[in-house]
């Protein structure tokens, strides 16, 4: 029956990941530039900041995310449901239609057909096609998971199953709008009801696609990389129906002293606050995991990589859960210390947790066991530790100072500082991001390099008899 | 019992997790969509003309939002200088919001009237040539390319039936409005209308 599995679509999904982490940083990384020396812009309609950030935020989120965890979902259903994928016909043209999405997202987003809502700028055709796209793919998941051969469904697959009910959901919701042209459209929702849809989306992309999906992929990829079962099922529980109940009520704490009413306000800083136990509740769980086996730990980049995931993934989950308080709130809104933050969870965690995945997963899908090199790991590792504390010291201490001058008041009520101060004072910390986000992204082309002599190693190399990732 | 029947049947899994993760929907988005009709009635607010709607689209289009908010929170030091806090009823005819997330450059909620035509388009054109040190990109395209003015009548219709009230002989004049003027004669005529 193995011989059955779809390995070929997971390969396929995992490789076009590899590319768009590449490609999302490296835009990234052309906007860290930009806002440093702004004649990076190159007075270019297609290429200034404004046009140039949704590609970035849609490549890592959409090219990168989205394509590693449609590979690995599809690859861990399978496995651990033991029973081929449920259409083979389905699972192409759900990589196909996605791979069309991006493709549509990289030529529009330059020309300017943006709706502005922030994660969800595409027009409304690219929004019908990624519903369309996302139906398959809910389809072809529990599906499988539906004929599945054990009993139980596996941890891995009710993240991954939130993670595909849960963006449903709130992509049709927030993406509701009306057709002007071929290109242009209005939101049905306008102000206040406009903000708050969005930002029901906005956080619950974070929490369902860049935290469940990547929880999923990382509960059964972490277990596989220390050979040991997880920690605990119970607290696993908790970690699913805590995420799954608090997460979705949060997101109204990016509108705090906004307009919106405050019961709403406040309500978004309460379960921002829940949001805390279920976050360290399924950090806590593969951190024990990871811990089971601290003989293989002291060498193994793969595990290393997922220990670093999680620590990142535990410090963003308090400083959130922070930032929503309003004291904190005051000074961090609007500054780049949310950049910042965002930033420690997007590298840290989601980034890494690829990483791990991409060093564990890709040798076995191709039939080698290791990676060609040991020592380019251990670059890779350290130059993203290296680029993210870079990146996280300078948005702090830009952010929290830059927050700082925007409040600070004279005695007689007059305003300390003027903005243009307050970017001249951010200005060098922008070099120091900069800088950071050049040693992660140099950190992915080691890794690229890696890839690249691993896999074009002589037959030798490889042990066609040991299975992928062996099964549950 | 729930632990135990959602890791057991994939029916379960998919209708708790609808149920659980809609309870914030039932909670405070769908509430705060009726409150519409409350805010329309205490609003001050005009909807755009059609040359602000055309700038105004083009704000969106060049994804302005990116680095400027428009929204003044309700704080001394942020009123003193951004000027009136925003409220809700300000923002009615805001298809969508632009508020952003990011002050990478200030904030334009009140902006309308503050600098003369002339400052923006000085300032489009070369930001550095009037804030030496800015890190805002150039718009030398805005000035020139120009409007047709094809679909500004069909923009307010659709807007219209989404609830911004605007009369057959505006939508009418629209296009003669628009026609030919450049994209940063819309931008500035939408940007001095901000905070009005």
């Amino acid at each position: 029956m193995e011989a059955d599995y779809n390995i070929r679509v997971v390969k396929y999904f995992i490789v076009t990941a590899l590319a768009w982490a590449l490609v999302g940083m490296l835009v990234g990384l052309m906007l860290a530039a930009q806002l440093y020396w702004p004649a990076l812009n190159f007075d270019s309609e297609y290429f200034q900041f404004g046009r140039l950030r949704p590609l970035h935020t849609s490549g890592v989120i959409f090219g990168f995310t989205v394509n590693i965890l449609m590979g690995t979902s599809l690859y861990i259903v399978q496995r651990t449901g033991r029973t081929p994928l449920f259409n083979n016909t389905l699972a192409w043209m759900v990589y196909w239609g996605w791979q069309l999405v991006l493709m549509l997202a990289v030529i529009t987003l330059p020309l300017g057909f943006t709706t502005s809502k922030e994660y969800a700028e595409l027009e409304w055709p690219i929004d019908i096609l990624i519903a369309v796209v996302w139906v398959m793919y809910a389809v072809l998941f529990f599906g499988t998971v539906g004929k599945r051969t054990v009993k139980h469904i596996f941890v891995s697959n009710w993240f991954f199953g939130a993670f595909i009910i849960v963006i449903a959901m709130i992509f049709i919701v927030n993406n509701l709008e009306y057709p002007v042209s071929l290109w242009k459209s209005y939101s049905i929702y306008s102000g206040t009801q406009d903000a708050i849809v969005q930002w029901w989306w906005g956080h619950n992309a974070v929490g369902f696609l860049l935290t469940a999906g990547i929880i999923g992929m990382n509960y059964y990829f972490i277990s596989k990389a220390t050979e040991r079962p997880i920690y605990s099922y119970r607290l696993s529980v908790v970690n699913f129906w805590g995420l799954v109940g608090f997460y979705t009520w949060a997101g109204t704490h990016h509108l705090i002293y906004s307009s919106v009413d405050d019961w709403v306000q406040n309500l978004g800083i309460i379960m921002s606050l829940l949001l805390w136990l279920p976050s360290w509740a399924g950090a806590f769980n593969n951190l024990m995991t990871l811990l089971s086996n601290k003989e293989k730990l002291k060498h193994d980049f793969v595990m290393l990589f997922f220990l670093s995931a999680v620590i990142y993934y535990a410090l963003a989950t308090l400083e959130g859960p922070l930032l929503s308080i309003r004291w904190f709130n005051m000074v961090a809104h609007n500054t780049e210390w949310i950049v910042g933050h965002v930033h420690s969870a997007a590298l840290g965690w989601v980034a890494m947790s690829g990483f791990a995945v991409f060093y564990y997963f890709i040798p076995r899908l191709w039939g080698y066991t290791e990676m060609w090199s040991r020592r380019l790991m251990k670059w890779h590792f350290w130059f993203s530790h290296i680029g993210i504390t870079l990146y996280a010291v300078a948005l702090w201490i830009g952010g929290i100072g830059q927050g700082y001058m925007w409040l600070k008041q004279n005695a007689d009520g007059s305003l300390a500082y003027s903005f243009v101060e307050s970017m001249n004072f951010v200005g060098p910390w922008f070099l120091m991001r900069f800088i950071g986000g050049a040693f992660f992204v140099a950190g992915v082309l080691i890794m690229l390099y890696n890839f690249y002599r691993t896999l074009t190693q002589s037959w030798d190399a490889r042990e066609p008899a040991r299975e992928v990732a062996y099964a549950d | 019992m729930l632990t135990k029947e959602f890791t057991q049947s994939v029916w379960i899994l998919i209708l708790s997790v609808i149920a659980v993760a809609s309870l914030s929907l039932l909670a405070w988005v769908l509430p705060n969509l009726f409150t519409k009709s409350e805010l329309v009635k205490n609003s001050t607010a005009k909807p755009f003309t059609a040359l602000q709607l055309a700038g105004r689209d083009i704000y969106i289009s060049e994804g302005c939002a990116n680095c400027h908010s428009q929204m003044v929170r309700p704080l001394a030091a942020e009123v003193a200088r951004y000027g009136r806090f925003t409220t809700a009823e300000d923002d009615i005819y805001e298809y969508p919001n632009l508020w952003g997330s990011k002050r990478t450059g200030p904030d334009l909620a009140n902006l309308g009237r503050k600098y003369s035509y002339q400052w923006h388009e000085a300032h489009l054109r070369d930001p550095r040539a009037v804030v030496p040190t800015s890190i805002m990109p150039a718009y030398p395209w805005l000035f020139e390319k120009r409007l047709s003015g094809e679909r500004i009548g069909r923009k307010m219709e659709v807007l219209r039936s989404l609830g911004v009230p605007y009369t057959d002989a505006e939508i009418d004049r629209a296009r003669l409005e628009v026609r030919n003027k450049t994209y940063a004669q819309a931008l500035i005529a939408y940007l001095q209308s901000l905070g009005e």
